[in-house]
Protein backbone atom coordinates (compact mmCIF):
# COMPACT_ATOMS: atom_id res chain seq x y z
CA UNK A 1 0.00 0.00 0.00
CA UNK A 2 1.62 3.41 -0.64
CA UNK A 3 2.43 5.46 2.11
CA UNK A 4 3.00 9.31 2.57
CA UNK A 5 5.17 8.80 5.71
CA UNK A 6 7.99 10.92 4.20
CA UNK A 7 5.76 13.65 3.49
CA UNK A 8 3.72 14.45 6.27
CA UNK A 9 4.93 16.29 9.24
CA UNK A 10 5.38 14.74 12.29
CA UNK A 11 2.26 14.76 14.64
CA UNK A 12 2.47 12.15 16.99
CA UNK A 13 2.79 14.93 20.07
CA UNK A 14 -0.80 16.57 18.81
CA UNK A 15 -2.07 12.83 18.43
CA UNK A 16 -0.94 11.79 22.02
CA UNK A 17 -2.61 15.53 23.30
CA UNK A 18 -5.64 14.82 21.12
CA UNK A 19 -6.09 11.24 22.47
CA UNK A 20 -6.10 13.00 25.70
CA UNK A 21 -9.09 14.95 24.85
CA UNK A 22 -7.00 18.10 23.64
CA UNK A 23 -9.50 19.46 20.80
CA UNK A 24 -6.99 21.93 20.00
CA UNK A 25 -4.45 19.35 18.84
CA UNK A 26 -7.23 17.33 16.91
CA UNK A 27 -8.14 20.20 15.13
CA UNK A 28 -4.39 20.51 14.34
CA UNK A 29 -4.45 16.79 13.26
CA UNK A 30 -8.01 17.94 11.46
CA UNK A 31 -6.08 20.45 9.65
CA UNK A 32 -3.08 18.60 8.47
CA UNK A 33 -4.77 15.65 7.09
CA UNK A 34 -8.16 16.57 5.89
CA UNK A 35 -7.41 17.32 2.36
CA UNK A 36 -6.00 13.76 2.05
CA UNK A 37 -9.14 12.37 3.56
CA UNK A 38 -11.63 14.16 1.49
CA UNK A 39 -9.87 13.36 -1.31
CA UNK A 40 -10.47 9.06 -0.29
CA UNK A 41 -14.28 9.73 0.69
CA UNK A 42 -14.82 11.81 -2.72
CA UNK A 43 -13.24 9.61 -5.00
CA UNK A 44 -14.40 6.55 -3.37
CA UNK A 45 -17.80 8.28 -3.55
CA UNK A 46 -17.70 9.92 -6.48
CA UNK A 47 -19.28 13.16 -4.85
CA UNK A 48 -17.96 15.76 -3.35
CA UNK A 49 -21.03 16.64 -1.24
CA UNK A 50 -21.24 13.08 -0.41
CA UNK A 51 -17.39 13.44 0.31
CA UNK A 52 -18.05 16.17 2.73
CA UNK A 53 -20.10 14.13 4.27
CA UNK A 54 -18.27 11.09 4.84
CA UNK A 55 -14.77 13.24 5.85
CA UNK A 56 -16.85 15.08 8.84
CA UNK A 57 -17.91 11.19 9.61
CA UNK A 58 -14.68 10.11 9.59
CA UNK A 59 -13.33 12.94 12.00
CA UNK A 60 -15.93 11.93 14.61
CA UNK A 61 -15.07 8.56 14.37
CA UNK A 62 -11.63 9.00 14.64
CA UNK A 63 -11.91 11.36 17.98
CA UNK A 64 -14.22 8.30 19.44
CA UNK A 65 -11.08 5.76 18.60
CA UNK A 66 -8.07 7.68 19.20
CA UNK A 67 -7.42 6.48 22.53
CA UNK A 68 -7.66 3.07 20.95
CA UNK A 69 -4.42 4.16 18.48
CA UNK A 70 -1.63 2.47 19.92
CA UNK A 71 0.64 4.59 18.15
CA UNK A 72 2.49 1.45 16.32
CA UNK A 73 2.11 2.68 12.92
CA UNK A 74 1.93 5.91 11.86
CA UNK A 75 -0.98 8.06 12.61
CA UNK A 76 -1.79 8.99 8.77
CA UNK A 77 -1.82 5.34 7.93
CA UNK A 78 -4.09 4.24 10.42
CA UNK A 79 -6.16 7.62 9.35
CA UNK A 80 -6.07 6.44 5.97
CA UNK A 81 -7.13 2.73 7.33
CA UNK A 82 -10.08 4.42 9.09
CA UNK A 83 -11.07 6.56 6.13
CA UNK A 84 -11.86 3.26 3.35
CA UNK A 85 -13.70 1.19 6.42
CA UNK A 86 -15.77 4.54 6.28
CA UNK A 87 -16.32 4.93 2.87
CA UNK A 88 -16.63 1.26 2.45
CA UNK A 89 -19.47 0.89 4.78
CA UNK A 90 -21.34 3.77 3.76
CA UNK A 91 -21.01 1.95 -0.08
CA UNK A 92 -22.41 -0.95 1.89
CA UNK A 93 -25.07 1.05 3.84
CA UNK A 94 -26.03 2.65 0.44
CA UNK A 95 -25.97 -0.81 -2.06
CA UNK A 96 -28.24 -2.18 1.38
CA UNK A 97 -31.04 0.60 0.92
CA UNK A 98 -31.12 0.31 -2.61
CA UNK A 99 -31.41 -3.53 -2.40
CA UNK A 100 -28.80 -4.15 -4.65
CA UNK A 101 -25.96 -6.62 -4.60
CA UNK A 102 -22.58 -5.99 -3.17
CA UNK A 103 -20.97 -7.46 -5.60
CA UNK A 104 -22.09 -4.62 -8.13
CA UNK A 105 -23.47 -7.12 -10.50
CA UNK A 106 -26.84 -4.58 -11.14
CA UNK A 107 -24.59 -2.43 -12.11
CA UNK A 108 -24.00 -4.15 -15.77
CA UNK A 109 -27.17 -2.19 -17.26
CA UNK A 110 -26.00 1.44 -16.12
CA UNK A 111 -24.56 3.81 -18.32
CA UNK A 112 -21.99 5.32 -16.22
CA UNK A 113 -20.69 7.36 -19.36
CA UNK A 114 -23.46 9.03 -19.59
CA UNK A 115 -23.04 10.51 -16.62
CA UNK A 116 -20.18 11.76 -16.70
CA UNK A 117 -20.44 15.91 -16.61
CA UNK A 118 -17.32 16.73 -17.81
CA UNK A 119 -15.48 14.81 -20.50
CA UNK A 120 -11.93 16.52 -20.85
CA UNK A 121 -9.70 16.42 -23.05
CA UNK A 122 -7.05 13.53 -23.41
CA UNK A 123 -4.09 15.68 -24.83
CA UNK A 124 -4.72 17.53 -21.40
CA UNK A 125 -3.70 16.48 -17.74
CA UNK A 126 -6.48 13.65 -17.21
CA UNK A 127 -8.88 14.77 -15.01
CA UNK A 128 -9.41 11.37 -13.21
CA UNK A 129 -11.16 12.27 -10.31
CA UNK A 130 -14.08 14.23 -12.47
CA UNK A 131 -14.31 10.94 -15.25
CA UNK A 132 -14.15 8.79 -11.83
CA UNK A 133 -17.87 10.44 -10.98
CA UNK A 134 -19.06 8.37 -13.90
CA UNK A 135 -17.75 5.02 -12.64
CA UNK A 136 -20.41 2.19 -11.78
CA UNK A 137 -19.49 2.34 -7.64
CA UNK A 138 -17.82 -1.11 -8.02
CA UNK A 139 -15.60 -0.57 -10.38
CA UNK A 140 -14.82 2.98 -8.83
CA UNK A 141 -14.45 1.84 -5.28
CA UNK A 142 -12.10 -0.95 -7.08
CA UNK A 143 -10.26 1.74 -8.89
CA UNK A 144 -9.22 3.99 -6.14
CA UNK A 145 -8.54 1.66 -3.66
CA UNK A 146 -6.06 -0.23 -6.24
CA UNK A 147 -4.74 2.77 -8.76
CA UNK A 148 -5.01 5.36 -6.54
CA UNK A 149 -4.41 4.14 -2.92
CA UNK A 150 -1.86 1.42 -3.92
CA UNK A 151 -3.95 -1.69 -2.09
CA UNK A 152 -3.57 -4.73 -3.34
CA UNK A 153 -5.98 -7.21 -4.72
CA UNK A 154 -5.93 -9.57 -1.37
CA UNK A 155 -6.39 -6.89 0.73
CA UNK A 156 -9.17 -5.01 -1.20
CA UNK A 157 -10.77 -8.18 -1.57
CA UNK A 158 -10.74 -8.87 1.98
CA UNK A 159 -11.90 -5.04 2.83
CA UNK A 160 -14.85 -5.42 0.21
CA UNK A 161 -15.92 -9.41 0.64
CA UNK A 162 -15.21 -9.87 -2.76
CA UNK A 163 -12.41 -12.42 -4.39
CA UNK A 164 -9.00 -10.93 -5.53
CA UNK A 165 -10.35 -12.23 -8.74
CA UNK A 166 -13.64 -9.97 -8.93
CA UNK A 167 -11.18 -6.85 -7.82
CA UNK A 168 -8.81 -7.78 -10.43
CA UNK A 169 -11.86 -7.91 -12.59
CA UNK A 170 -13.70 -4.46 -11.40
CA UNK A 171 -10.44 -2.73 -11.75
CA UNK A 172 -10.08 -3.94 -15.41
CA UNK A 173 -13.49 -2.89 -16.01
CA UNK A 174 -12.62 0.73 -14.37
CA UNK A 175 -10.08 1.39 -16.33
CA UNK A 176 -11.55 0.31 -19.99
CA UNK A 177 -14.50 2.58 -19.07
CA UNK A 178 -11.97 5.33 -17.82
CA UNK A 179 -10.15 5.02 -20.57
CA UNK A 180 -13.31 5.88 -23.04
CA UNK A 181 -14.20 8.81 -20.80
CA UNK A 182 -10.73 10.33 -20.85
CA UNK A 183 -10.74 9.51 -25.02
CA UNK A 184 -13.72 11.04 -25.91
CA UNK B 1 8.80 -19.62 -28.96
CA UNK B 2 5.29 -19.60 -30.03
CA UNK B 3 4.52 -19.47 -33.44
CA UNK B 4 0.76 -18.38 -32.37
CA UNK B 5 -0.50 -14.73 -33.92
CA UNK B 6 -3.06 -13.32 -31.88
CA UNK B 7 -5.89 -11.35 -32.94
CA UNK B 8 -7.53 -7.78 -31.37
CA UNK B 9 -9.91 -9.80 -29.94
CA UNK B 10 -8.04 -12.43 -28.66
CA UNK B 11 -5.81 -9.73 -26.84
CA UNK B 12 -8.97 -8.03 -25.14
CA UNK B 13 -9.39 -11.49 -23.19
CA UNK B 14 -5.97 -11.38 -22.05
CA UNK B 15 -5.42 -7.58 -20.94
CA UNK B 16 -6.97 -8.48 -17.79
CA UNK B 17 -4.26 -10.74 -16.76
CA UNK B 18 -1.60 -9.00 -18.93
CA UNK B 19 -2.02 -6.45 -16.74
CA UNK B 20 -1.69 -7.93 -13.62
CA UNK B 21 1.25 -9.78 -14.53
CA UNK B 22 -0.83 -12.91 -14.67
CA UNK B 23 0.28 -14.07 -17.96
CA UNK B 24 2.50 -16.96 -18.35
CA UNK B 25 5.61 -16.17 -20.46
CA UNK B 26 4.93 -17.49 -23.47
CA UNK B 27 0.70 -15.78 -23.29
CA UNK B 28 2.95 -12.56 -22.78
CA UNK B 29 5.40 -12.29 -25.42
CA UNK B 30 2.03 -13.27 -27.74
CA UNK B 31 0.51 -10.12 -26.33
CA UNK B 32 3.32 -7.92 -26.68
CA UNK B 33 4.23 -9.83 -30.50
CA UNK B 34 0.43 -8.60 -31.18
CA UNK B 35 0.76 -4.97 -29.74
CA UNK B 36 3.72 -4.51 -31.48
CA UNK B 37 2.21 -4.51 -34.56
CA UNK B 38 -1.24 -2.82 -33.69
CA UNK B 39 -1.96 0.85 -33.39
CA UNK B 40 -5.69 -0.29 -31.77
CA UNK B 41 -4.05 -2.22 -29.17
CA UNK B 42 -0.74 -0.28 -28.63
CA UNK B 43 -3.21 2.85 -28.16
CA UNK B 44 -5.04 0.40 -25.17
CA UNK B 45 -1.40 -0.69 -23.68
CA UNK B 46 -0.27 3.29 -23.59
CA UNK B 47 -3.56 4.44 -22.45
CA UNK B 48 -3.82 1.98 -19.72
CA UNK B 49 -0.23 2.85 -18.62
CA UNK B 50 -0.77 5.98 -18.36
CA UNK B 51 -4.06 5.79 -16.46
CA UNK B 52 -2.15 3.84 -13.94
CA UNK B 53 0.62 6.60 -13.88
CA UNK B 54 -1.88 9.80 -13.49
CA UNK B 55 -3.94 7.99 -10.65
CA UNK B 56 -0.59 7.00 -8.78
CA UNK B 57 0.15 10.95 -8.54
CA UNK B 58 -2.90 12.44 -8.17
CA UNK B 59 -3.22 15.39 -5.46
CA UNK B 60 -5.01 15.58 -3.26
CA UNK B 61 -8.45 17.71 -3.32
CA UNK B 62 -9.27 19.75 -0.85
CA UNK B 63 -13.16 20.29 0.29
CA UNK B 64 -15.38 23.75 -0.86
CA UNK B 65 -15.80 24.90 3.08
CA UNK B 66 -14.17 24.42 6.40
CA UNK B 67 -15.96 21.28 7.91
CA UNK B 68 -14.39 21.50 11.16
CA UNK B 69 -17.35 23.57 12.44
CA UNK B 70 -19.66 20.89 11.73
CA UNK B 71 -17.18 17.86 13.90
CA UNK B 72 -16.33 20.22 16.38
CA UNK B 73 -20.26 20.25 17.06
CA UNK B 74 -20.41 16.82 17.03
CA UNK B 75 -17.39 15.75 19.39
CA UNK B 76 -18.59 17.78 22.19
CA UNK B 77 -21.51 15.74 22.26
CA UNK B 78 -21.11 13.04 24.46
CA UNK B 79 -19.77 10.56 23.61
CA UNK B 80 -20.46 7.03 24.62
CA UNK B 81 -17.12 4.85 23.86
CA UNK B 82 -18.01 1.30 23.29
CA UNK B 83 -14.37 -0.26 23.65
CA UNK B 84 -12.78 0.59 27.32
CA UNK B 85 -9.97 2.74 27.05
CA UNK B 86 -6.32 1.99 27.16
CA UNK B 87 -5.54 3.81 30.69
CA UNK B 88 -8.10 4.26 32.71
CA UNK B 89 -7.90 5.64 36.36
CA UNK B 90 -9.74 4.02 38.44
CA UNK B 91 -13.01 5.96 39.85
CA UNK B 92 -12.94 7.31 43.48
CA UNK B 93 -14.57 5.69 45.90
CA UNK B 94 -15.30 9.09 47.64
CA UNK B 95 -15.95 10.61 44.12
CA UNK B 96 -18.49 7.65 43.78
CA UNK B 97 -19.66 8.34 47.45
CA UNK B 98 -20.16 12.14 46.94
CA UNK B 99 -21.94 11.55 44.22
CA UNK B 100 -24.36 8.88 45.45
CA UNK B 101 -24.97 11.69 49.04
CA UNK B 102 -25.98 14.40 45.59
CA UNK B 103 -28.79 11.81 44.90
CA UNK B 104 -30.09 11.68 48.37
CA UNK B 105 -30.11 15.29 48.47
CA UNK B 106 -31.89 15.15 45.04
CA UNK B 107 -34.21 12.61 46.08
CA UNK B 108 -35.05 14.08 49.40
CA UNK B 109 -35.71 17.54 48.41
CA UNK B 110 -38.02 15.99 45.45
CA UNK B 111 -39.75 14.07 48.41
CA UNK B 112 -40.37 16.71 50.57
CA UNK B 113 -41.49 18.97 47.63
CA UNK B 114 -44.32 15.70 47.18
CA UNK B 115 -45.60 15.08 50.50
CA UNK B 116 -45.54 18.57 52.27
CA UNK B 117 -48.76 19.65 53.37
CA UNK B 118 -49.92 23.49 52.53
CA UNK B 119 -48.18 26.33 53.39
CA UNK B 120 -50.11 29.09 56.00
CA UNK B 121 -51.77 31.95 53.97
CA UNK B 122 -50.54 34.24 57.05
CA UNK B 123 -47.10 33.28 58.48
CA UNK B 124 -46.57 34.54 61.84
CA UNK B 125 -42.53 35.18 60.40
CA UNK B 126 -41.08 35.35 56.95
CA UNK B 127 -37.75 35.96 56.05
CA UNK B 128 -37.11 38.56 53.47
CA UNK B 129 -34.10 38.22 51.45
CA UNK B 130 -33.38 41.60 49.20
CA UNK B 131 -32.59 40.78 45.68
CA UNK B 132 -29.50 41.60 44.90
CA UNK B 133 -26.80 41.67 41.94
CA UNK B 134 -24.13 39.00 41.97
CA UNK B 135 -21.55 39.28 38.81
CA UNK B 136 -21.46 36.41 36.92
CA UNK B 137 -18.54 35.24 34.84
CA UNK B 138 -19.96 34.13 31.22
CA UNK B 139 -18.87 30.45 30.60
CA UNK B 140 -15.94 29.73 27.93
CA UNK B 141 -17.53 28.59 24.61
CA UNK B 142 -15.11 25.18 24.58
CA UNK B 143 -16.39 24.36 28.20
CA UNK B 144 -19.47 22.90 29.33
CA UNK B 145 -21.52 24.94 31.62
CA UNK B 146 -21.65 22.85 35.11
CA UNK B 147 -23.52 25.79 37.05
CA UNK B 148 -27.05 26.19 37.86
CA UNK B 149 -25.33 28.58 40.78
CA UNK B 150 -25.78 32.03 39.80
CA UNK B 151 -23.10 33.65 41.64
CA UNK B 152 -20.42 31.36 40.73
CA UNK B 153 -17.21 33.85 39.71
CA UNK B 154 -13.67 33.30 38.74
CA UNK B 155 -13.81 36.46 41.56
CA UNK B 156 -15.32 36.42 45.06
CA UNK B 157 -18.90 37.39 44.94
CA UNK B 158 -18.33 40.66 47.36
CA UNK B 159 -20.26 39.62 50.48
CA UNK B 160 -18.90 41.80 52.84
CA UNK B 161 -20.41 44.62 50.46
CA UNK B 162 -24.30 42.63 50.57
CA UNK B 163 -26.38 45.46 51.04
CA UNK B 164 -28.91 44.35 54.10
CA UNK B 165 -28.57 40.64 53.53
CA UNK B 166 -27.99 39.03 56.65
CA UNK B 167 -28.85 35.06 57.49
CA UNK B 168 -30.63 36.33 60.56
CA UNK B 169 -33.20 39.28 59.62
CA UNK B 170 -36.49 39.03 59.92
CA UNK B 171 -39.07 41.31 58.88
CA UNK B 172 -42.93 40.91 59.09
CA UNK B 173 -44.21 41.18 55.54
CA UNK B 174 -47.57 41.60 54.64
CA UNK B 175 -49.58 38.88 54.63
CA UNK B 176 -49.71 36.66 50.77
CA UNK B 177 -46.98 39.41 49.96
CA UNK B 178 -45.11 37.19 46.94
CA UNK B 179 -41.87 36.38 47.42
CA UNK B 180 -41.59 34.84 44.00
CA UNK B 181 -39.57 36.08 41.32
CA UNK B 182 -38.04 34.37 38.46
CA UNK B 183 -34.35 34.35 39.20
CA UNK B 184 -34.38 33.06 42.61
CA UNK B 185 -31.86 35.23 44.73
CA UNK B 186 -28.68 33.73 46.22
CA UNK B 187 -29.13 32.64 50.21
CA UNK B 188 -26.17 33.18 52.70
CA UNK B 189 -25.27 29.88 52.66
CA UNK B 190 -24.37 30.14 48.58
CA UNK B 191 -22.68 33.94 49.25
CA UNK B 192 -20.66 32.18 51.99
CA UNK B 193 -19.66 29.41 50.03
CA UNK B 194 -19.54 30.88 46.31
CA UNK B 195 -16.08 32.22 46.29
CA UNK B 196 -14.45 28.75 47.37
CA UNK B 197 -17.08 26.81 44.95
CA UNK B 198 -15.97 29.45 42.39
CA UNK B 199 -12.19 28.96 42.82
CA UNK B 200 -12.93 24.98 42.61
CA UNK B 201 -14.72 25.05 39.47
CA UNK B 202 -12.14 27.26 37.97
CA UNK B 203 -9.58 24.55 38.69
CA UNK B 204 -12.03 21.50 37.60
CA UNK B 205 -11.92 23.52 34.15
CA UNK B 206 -8.25 23.88 34.61
CA UNK B 207 -7.48 20.43 35.14
CA UNK B 208 -9.99 18.87 33.00
CA UNK B 209 -7.72 17.42 30.51
CA UNK B 210 -5.86 16.57 33.08
CA UNK B 211 -8.23 14.04 34.36
CA UNK B 212 -9.72 10.60 32.87
CA UNK B 213 -12.54 11.65 30.59
CA UNK B 214 -15.36 9.05 32.63
CA UNK B 215 -14.51 10.49 35.90
CA UNK B 216 -14.77 14.35 34.60
CA UNK B 217 -18.36 12.99 32.64
CA UNK B 218 -19.22 11.63 36.47
CA UNK B 219 -18.02 14.19 38.45
CA UNK B 220 -19.94 16.71 36.11
CA UNK B 221 -23.38 14.66 36.19
CA UNK B 222 -23.37 15.03 39.75
CA UNK B 223 -22.29 18.69 39.70
CA UNK B 224 -25.40 19.14 37.85
CA UNK B 225 -27.59 16.80 40.51
CA UNK B 226 -26.50 18.99 43.15
CA UNK B 227 -27.17 22.21 41.17
CA UNK B 228 -30.52 20.91 40.59
CA UNK B 229 -31.28 19.90 44.34
CA UNK B 230 -29.82 23.34 45.16
CA UNK B 231 -32.48 24.70 42.73
CA UNK B 232 -35.39 22.54 43.42
CA UNK B 233 -34.38 23.81 47.66
CA UNK B 234 -34.17 27.01 46.52
CA UNK B 235 -37.82 27.26 44.64
CA UNK B 236 -39.44 25.55 47.61
CA UNK B 237 -37.87 27.77 49.78
CA UNK B 238 -39.29 30.35 47.87
CA UNK B 239 -42.94 29.20 49.40
CA UNK B 240 -41.94 28.42 52.49
CA UNK B 241 -38.66 30.44 53.53
CA UNK B 242 -39.25 29.29 57.67
CA UNK B 243 -38.61 25.94 56.67
CA UNK B 244 -36.08 24.68 58.42
CA UNK B 245 -35.82 21.40 56.63
CA UNK B 246 -35.27 22.97 53.46
CA UNK B 247 -32.49 25.74 54.65
CA UNK B 248 -30.66 22.40 55.71
CA UNK B 249 -31.22 20.38 52.53
CA UNK B 250 -29.48 23.47 50.88
CA UNK B 251 -26.68 24.20 52.87
CA UNK B 252 -26.10 20.13 52.56
CA UNK B 253 -26.19 20.37 49.33
CA UNK B 254 -23.68 22.89 49.04
CA UNK B 255 -21.73 21.96 51.28
CA UNK B 256 -21.86 18.42 48.88
CA UNK B 257 -20.97 20.19 46.16
CA UNK B 258 -17.91 21.77 47.97
CA UNK B 259 -16.63 18.48 49.38
CA UNK B 260 -16.82 17.06 45.84
CA UNK B 261 -15.09 19.64 43.82
CA UNK B 262 -12.30 19.70 46.54
CA UNK B 263 -11.87 16.16 45.88
CA UNK B 264 -11.97 16.40 42.23
CA UNK B 265 -9.22 19.02 42.57
CA UNK B 266 -6.93 16.60 44.28
CA UNK B 267 -7.24 13.19 42.30
CA UNK B 268 -4.64 12.31 40.33
CA UNK B 269 -3.99 13.66 36.61
CA UNK B 270 -3.93 11.27 34.53
CA UNK B 271 -0.91 9.22 33.15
Amino acid sequence: MLTEESAVPDDSADVRLAAAGDRRAFERLYRLHVNRVFSICTRMCGSRVKGEELTQDVWVRVWEKLPQFRGDAQFSTWLHRVTVNIALTERKNEARSRKRMVDDESDEGETPLQKASVTPGYGDRMDITAALEGLPAGARQIFVLHDIEGYKHEEIADMCGITAGGSKAQLHRARLLLREALTR
Amino acid sequence: MSNINLNCTDCDELFLDYFEGDLTATKRAQVDAHVAQCARCQGIVRDFEMIQREARTLPDIAPSRDLWTGIESRIQSPVVSIAPRRERAPMSRRVMGLAAAALVVVSSSVTWLATRGTVPENPPVRVAEAPREVPAEAPKASEPVVTGFQSETAKPAPVQAAPSVKPSTVRMRAPNASLASNKAAPTASELALAPEIASLQNTLRQRRNQLDPETVKVVEDNLKLIDLAVEQAKAALRKDPASGFLNEQLDGALQKKVELLRTVALLPSRT
